[in-house]
Protein backbone atom coordinates (compact mmCIF):
# COMPACT_ATOMS: atom_id res chain seq x y z
CA UNK A 1 0.00 0.00 0.00
CA UNK A 2 1.57 3.31 -0.92
CA UNK A 3 0.42 7.16 -0.29
CA UNK A 4 1.36 10.04 -2.36
CA UNK A 5 2.11 13.24 -0.78
CA UNK A 6 2.95 16.52 -1.45
CA UNK A 7 6.73 15.50 0.58
CA UNK A 8 6.80 11.90 -0.56
CA UNK A 9 5.20 8.99 -0.69
CA UNK A 10 3.97 6.48 2.80
CA UNK A 11 4.18 2.60 1.95
CA UNK A 12 2.72 0.04 4.67
CA UNK A 13 4.26 -3.18 3.68
CA UNK A 14 2.24 -6.20 4.25
CA UNK A 15 4.17 -7.11 6.93
CA UNK A 16 3.20 -4.24 8.91
CA UNK A 17 -0.75 -5.04 8.40
CA UNK A 18 -0.35 -8.63 9.33
CA UNK A 19 1.06 -7.51 12.61
CA UNK A 20 -1.19 -5.23 13.79
CA UNK A 21 -3.41 -7.60 12.43
CA UNK A 22 -1.95 -10.13 14.85
CA UNK A 23 -1.82 -7.88 17.98
CA UNK A 24 -5.17 -7.23 17.04
CA UNK A 25 -6.27 -10.42 17.01
CA UNK A 26 -4.87 -11.68 20.46
CA UNK A 27 -5.94 -8.79 22.26
CA UNK A 28 -10.01 -10.94 21.60
CA UNK A 29 -10.74 -12.47 24.85
CA UNK A 30 -10.54 -15.88 24.13
CA UNK A 31 -7.60 -15.73 21.94
CA UNK A 32 -4.74 -18.33 22.83
CA UNK A 33 -2.48 -17.38 19.78
CA UNK A 34 -1.45 -17.23 16.24
CA UNK A 35 -2.18 -20.57 14.75
CA UNK A 36 0.84 -21.81 11.91
CA UNK A 37 -0.50 -24.40 8.96
CA UNK A 38 1.71 -26.54 7.30
CA UNK A 39 1.05 -24.07 4.22
CA UNK A 40 3.00 -21.42 6.77
CA UNK A 41 5.23 -23.33 7.65
CA UNK A 42 6.36 -24.28 3.84
CA UNK A 43 6.29 -20.34 3.21
CA UNK A 44 8.51 -19.81 6.44
CA UNK A 45 10.61 -22.22 5.02
CA UNK A 46 10.54 -20.63 1.73
CA UNK A 47 10.88 -16.95 2.65
CA UNK A 48 13.26 -17.10 5.26
CA UNK A 49 11.24 -16.92 8.32
CA UNK A 50 9.58 -13.65 6.94
CA UNK A 51 6.02 -14.96 6.82
CA UNK A 52 4.09 -13.78 9.61
CA UNK A 53 2.40 -16.49 11.66
CA UNK A 54 -0.96 -17.81 11.13
CA UNK A 55 -1.45 -14.55 8.90
CA UNK A 56 -1.95 -13.95 5.06
CA UNK A 57 -2.38 -10.44 3.71
CA UNK A 58 -3.59 -9.29 0.54
CA UNK A 59 -3.61 -5.67 -0.07
CA UNK A 60 -4.30 -3.77 -3.10
CA UNK A 61 -4.15 0.26 -3.32
CA UNK A 62 -6.93 1.10 -1.26
CA UNK A 63 -8.00 -2.31 0.00
CA UNK A 64 -7.18 -4.84 1.94
CA UNK A 65 -8.56 -8.47 3.07
CA UNK A 66 -6.91 -10.68 5.65
CA UNK A 67 -6.98 -14.49 6.71
CA UNK A 68 -6.15 -14.85 9.83
CA UNK A 69 -5.54 -18.13 11.79
CA UNK A 70 -5.60 -18.60 15.60
CA UNK A 71 -5.99 -21.12 18.70
CA UNK A 72 -8.73 -20.28 21.22
CA UNK A 73 -9.17 -21.04 24.69
CA UNK A 74 -11.73 -23.73 26.03
CA UNK A 75 -14.73 -22.16 27.90
CA UNK A 76 -15.58 -19.59 25.65
CA UNK A 77 -18.45 -19.57 22.17
CA UNK A 78 -15.88 -19.91 19.46
CA UNK A 79 -18.63 -17.81 17.05
CA UNK A 80 -18.47 -15.21 19.23
CA UNK A 81 -14.57 -15.22 19.60
CA UNK A 82 -14.68 -15.19 15.42
CA UNK A 83 -17.25 -12.77 15.30
CA UNK A 84 -14.99 -10.47 17.78
CA UNK A 85 -11.31 -11.53 15.70
CA UNK A 86 -12.78 -10.12 12.40
CA UNK A 87 -14.15 -6.73 14.51
CA UNK A 88 -10.98 -6.02 15.98
CA UNK A 89 -8.61 -6.88 12.86
CA UNK A 90 -11.24 -4.68 10.86
CA UNK A 91 -11.32 -1.52 13.12
CA UNK A 92 -7.02 -1.98 14.02
CA UNK A 93 -5.95 -2.22 10.67
CA UNK A 94 -9.04 0.57 8.80
CA UNK A 95 -7.53 3.18 11.72
CA UNK A 96 -4.14 2.49 11.66
CA UNK A 97 -3.43 2.21 8.18
CA UNK A 98 -6.47 4.45 5.74
CA UNK A 99 -7.37 0.69 4.30
CA UNK A 100 -10.45 -0.51 3.75
CA UNK A 101 -10.68 -3.98 4.68
CA UNK A 102 -13.01 -5.76 2.61
CA UNK A 103 -12.74 -8.99 4.51
CA UNK A 104 -11.78 -10.53 7.18
CA UNK A 105 -11.82 -14.42 7.32
CA UNK A 106 -10.99 -16.31 10.34
CA UNK A 107 -9.77 -20.08 10.81
CA UNK A 108 -10.21 -21.39 14.25
CA UNK A 109 -7.26 -24.11 14.35
CA UNK A 110 -7.19 -25.43 17.74
CA UNK A 111 -8.78 -24.69 21.09
CA UNK A 112 -6.37 -25.22 24.54
CA UNK A 113 -7.23 -24.97 27.85
CA UNK A 114 -5.40 -22.32 30.20
CA UNK A 115 -1.67 -23.85 31.45
CA UNK A 116 -1.84 -26.36 29.10
CA UNK A 117 0.88 -27.08 26.93
CA UNK A 118 1.19 -26.65 23.38
CA UNK A 119 2.04 -29.85 21.89
CA UNK A 120 0.18 -30.89 18.96
CA UNK A 121 2.01 -34.61 18.75
CA UNK A 122 -0.20 -35.77 21.87
CA UNK A 123 -2.99 -34.20 20.46
CA UNK A 124 -4.88 -37.10 19.30
CA UNK A 125 -5.46 -40.32 21.21
CA UNK A 126 -4.40 -37.90 23.59
CA UNK A 127 -4.37 -39.19 27.92
CA UNK A 128 -6.09 -37.50 30.05
CA UNK A 129 -5.46 -36.72 33.75
CA UNK B 1 2.49 -27.37 0.12
CA UNK B 2 1.10 -24.49 -2.61
CA UNK B 3 5.11 -24.49 -3.58
CA UNK B 4 5.07 -28.02 -4.09
CA UNK B 5 2.02 -28.02 -6.44
CA UNK B 6 3.32 -25.40 -7.96
CA UNK B 7 6.32 -26.95 -8.70
CA UNK B 8 5.31 -30.08 -9.60
CA UNK B 9 2.42 -28.05 -12.10
CA UNK B 10 5.53 -26.58 -13.80
CA UNK B 11 7.56 -29.82 -13.78
CA UNK B 12 4.06 -31.47 -15.29
CA UNK B 13 3.92 -29.00 -18.01
CA UNK B 14 7.64 -29.26 -19.06
CA UNK B 15 7.58 -32.96 -19.14
CA UNK B 16 4.62 -32.57 -21.42
CA UNK B 17 6.28 -30.14 -23.50
CA UNK B 18 9.14 -32.13 -23.84
CA UNK B 19 6.84 -35.34 -24.49
CA UNK B 20 4.92 -33.39 -27.18
CA UNK B 21 7.92 -31.64 -28.58
CA UNK B 22 9.33 -35.38 -29.13
CA UNK B 23 6.45 -36.91 -30.71
CA UNK B 24 6.49 -33.75 -33.20
CA UNK B 25 9.75 -34.15 -34.42
CA UNK B 26 9.62 -38.27 -34.42
CA UNK B 27 6.39 -37.42 -36.77
CA UNK B 28 8.15 -35.07 -38.69
CA UNK B 29 10.79 -37.06 -39.23
CA UNK B 30 13.25 -34.26 -37.86
CA UNK B 31 14.33 -36.51 -35.13
CA UNK B 32 16.61 -39.83 -36.07
CA UNK B 33 14.31 -42.58 -34.34
CA UNK B 34 17.61 -44.95 -34.67
CA UNK B 35 19.62 -42.24 -32.56
CA UNK B 36 17.09 -42.13 -30.07
CA UNK B 37 16.82 -46.03 -29.68
CA UNK B 38 20.05 -46.18 -29.33
CA UNK B 39 19.99 -43.71 -26.58
CA UNK B 40 17.69 -45.61 -24.85
CA UNK B 41 19.29 -48.90 -25.44
CA UNK B 42 22.07 -47.88 -23.96
CA UNK B 43 22.53 -49.58 -20.72
CA UNK B 44 24.00 -47.01 -18.66
CA UNK B 45 21.13 -44.36 -20.31
CA UNK B 46 18.62 -46.99 -19.21
CA UNK B 47 19.37 -46.66 -16.07
CA UNK B 48 19.25 -42.55 -15.80
CA UNK B 49 16.18 -43.18 -17.90
CA UNK B 50 14.71 -45.11 -14.54
CA UNK B 51 15.76 -42.82 -12.13
CA UNK B 52 14.08 -40.13 -13.83
CA UNK B 53 11.21 -41.95 -14.30
CA UNK B 54 11.07 -42.89 -10.19
CA UNK B 55 11.75 -39.56 -9.24
CA UNK B 56 9.01 -38.41 -11.63
CA UNK B 57 6.51 -41.03 -9.38
CA UNK B 58 8.11 -39.75 -6.41
CA UNK B 59 7.28 -36.27 -6.85
CA UNK B 60 3.41 -37.54 -8.46
CA UNK B 61 2.72 -39.00 -5.12
CA UNK B 62 3.83 -36.33 -3.15
CA UNK B 63 1.49 -33.57 -4.82
CA UNK B 64 -1.29 -36.21 -4.48
CA UNK B 65 -0.65 -36.72 -0.97
CA UNK B 66 -0.11 -32.99 0.09
CA UNK B 67 -3.39 -32.32 -2.39
CA UNK B 68 -5.05 -34.57 0.17
CA UNK B 69 -4.00 -33.06 3.79
CA UNK B 70 -4.68 -29.94 2.19
CA UNK B 71 -8.68 -30.82 1.62
CA UNK B 72 -8.64 -32.28 5.25
CA UNK B 73 -7.56 -29.28 7.10
CA UNK B 74 -9.60 -27.05 4.91
CA UNK B 75 -12.62 -28.72 5.68
CA UNK B 76 -14.45 -27.40 8.70
CA UNK B 77 -17.45 -25.80 10.33
CA UNK B 78 -18.20 -22.12 8.84
CA UNK B 79 -20.55 -19.61 8.79
CA UNK B 80 -20.36 -16.06 6.55
CA UNK B 81 -20.95 -12.64 7.73
CA UNK B 82 -20.93 -9.09 6.18
CA UNK B 83 -17.05 -8.53 7.61
CA UNK B 84 -16.34 -12.53 6.08
CA UNK B 85 -15.90 -16.23 6.91
CA UNK B 86 -15.31 -17.68 10.14
CA UNK B 87 -14.28 -21.32 10.13
CA UNK B 88 -13.83 -24.26 12.66
CA UNK B 89 -11.50 -26.79 11.73
CA UNK B 90 -12.12 -30.53 11.80
CA UNK B 91 -9.18 -30.10 14.44
CA UNK B 92 -10.28 -27.74 16.59
CA UNK B 93 -13.48 -29.68 16.51
CA UNK B 94 -11.56 -32.20 17.61
CA UNK B 95 -9.86 -30.02 20.12
CA UNK B 96 -13.07 -29.01 21.64
CA UNK B 97 -13.94 -32.44 22.03
CA UNK B 98 -10.99 -33.56 23.84
CA UNK B 99 -11.39 -30.69 26.16
CA UNK B 100 -14.88 -31.43 27.34
CA UNK B 101 -13.64 -35.16 27.71
CA UNK B 102 -10.88 -33.73 29.83
CA UNK B 103 -13.05 -32.53 32.63
CA UNK B 104 -14.62 -35.93 33.21
CA UNK B 105 -12.01 -37.84 35.83
CA UNK B 106 -13.04 -41.53 34.67
CA UNK B 107 -11.84 -40.92 31.44
CA UNK B 108 -8.38 -41.87 31.07
CA UNK B 109 -7.83 -41.61 27.26
CA UNK B 110 -9.70 -40.21 24.03
CA UNK B 111 -9.42 -40.38 20.25
CA UNK B 112 -12.14 -38.15 18.66
CA UNK B 113 -13.03 -38.54 14.84
CA UNK B 114 -15.11 -35.96 13.40
CA UNK B 115 -17.19 -35.72 10.20
CA UNK B 116 -18.04 -32.55 8.77
CA UNK B 117 -21.30 -32.47 6.32
CA UNK B 118 -23.10 -29.69 5.03
CA UNK B 119 -25.70 -28.93 7.58
CA UNK B 120 -24.74 -31.12 10.76
CA UNK B 121 -21.44 -32.98 12.30
CA UNK B 122 -21.14 -36.20 13.43
CA UNK B 123 -18.42 -37.37 16.34
CA UNK B 124 -17.13 -40.54 17.30
CA UNK B 125 -14.94 -41.07 20.27
CA UNK B 126 -12.63 -43.83 21.14
CA UNK B 127 -12.10 -43.52 25.06
CA UNK B 128 -10.59 -45.75 27.84
CA UNK B 129 -12.32 -44.95 31.52
CA UNK B 130 -12.10 -46.42 35.13
CA UNK B 131 -14.36 -48.91 36.53
CA UNK B 132 -15.49 -47.27 39.25
CA UNK B 133 -18.69 -45.55 37.56
CA UNK B 134 -21.66 -47.29 36.10
CA UNK B 135 -20.52 -47.42 32.16
CA UNK B 136 -23.73 -47.01 30.58
CA UNK B 137 -25.35 -44.39 32.23
CA UNK B 138 -21.78 -41.96 31.89
CA UNK B 139 -21.40 -42.85 28.60
CA UNK B 140 -24.98 -41.11 27.65
CA UNK B 141 -24.51 -38.45 29.97
CA UNK B 142 -20.99 -37.66 28.71
CA UNK B 143 -22.72 -38.16 25.14
CA UNK B 144 -25.35 -35.38 25.55
CA UNK B 145 -22.51 -33.34 27.22
CA UNK B 146 -20.41 -33.58 23.76
CA UNK B 147 -23.65 -32.59 21.84
CA UNK B 148 -24.70 -29.77 23.88
CA UNK B 149 -21.18 -28.36 24.72
CA UNK B 150 -20.57 -28.63 20.83
CA UNK B 151 -23.59 -27.05 19.56
CA UNK B 152 -23.10 -23.80 22.51
CA UNK B 153 -19.27 -23.99 22.57
CA UNK B 154 -18.72 -23.60 18.65
CA UNK B 155 -22.17 -21.64 18.24
CA UNK B 156 -23.13 -22.56 14.73
CA UNK B 157 -23.33 -25.93 13.87
CA UNK B 158 -25.92 -29.27 14.88
CA UNK B 159 -24.77 -32.26 16.62
CA UNK B 160 -26.12 -35.21 14.54
CA UNK B 161 -24.24 -38.20 16.53
CA UNK B 162 -22.08 -39.05 18.95
CA UNK B 163 -20.65 -43.07 18.95
CA UNK B 164 -18.66 -43.65 21.82
CA UNK B 165 -16.71 -46.53 21.49
CA UNK B 166 -15.13 -47.80 24.84
CA UNK B 167 -12.15 -49.20 24.06
CA UNK B 168 -10.50 -50.48 27.56
CA UNK B 169 -11.83 -50.03 31.10
CA UNK B 170 -9.34 -49.77 33.63
CA UNK B 171 -9.85 -51.63 37.40
CA UNK B 172 -7.86 -52.82 40.08
CA UNK B 173 -5.86 -55.54 38.94
CA UNK B 174 -6.30 -55.13 34.75
CA UNK B 175 -7.95 -53.45 31.73
CA UNK B 176 -11.27 -55.02 29.71
CA UNK B 177 -11.58 -53.85 26.30
CA UNK B 178 -14.64 -53.25 23.63
CA UNK B 179 -18.07 -52.09 24.47
CA UNK B 180 -19.47 -49.74 22.00
CA UNK B 181 -22.28 -47.26 22.18
CA UNK B 182 -24.06 -45.11 19.58
CA UNK B 183 -26.17 -42.22 20.35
Amino acid sequence: MAEQSNIGSVKVSDEVIATIASVAATQVDGVVGMSEGIVDGIAKIITGGQATKGIKVSVGEEEAAIDISVIVEYGHSIAEIGRKIQECVKNAIESMTGLRVVEVNVYIQGVHLIGEKHDEKHEKGRKLK
Amino acid sequence: MAFINKFGLVLSVLLLLVLGTAGIGVGLGMVDTNLVFTYINDPHHKVVITQIGVLLWIIGLLIIYTSCILSQEEKGVAFRNAIGEVKVTRKAVEDFIIRVCSQEPNIRRIKPRVTIKKKYIKASLVIAITSDIPVTQAISELQVKIKESLEAGIGMVSVKSVGVRVEEIFYTGGRLRGVEYAS
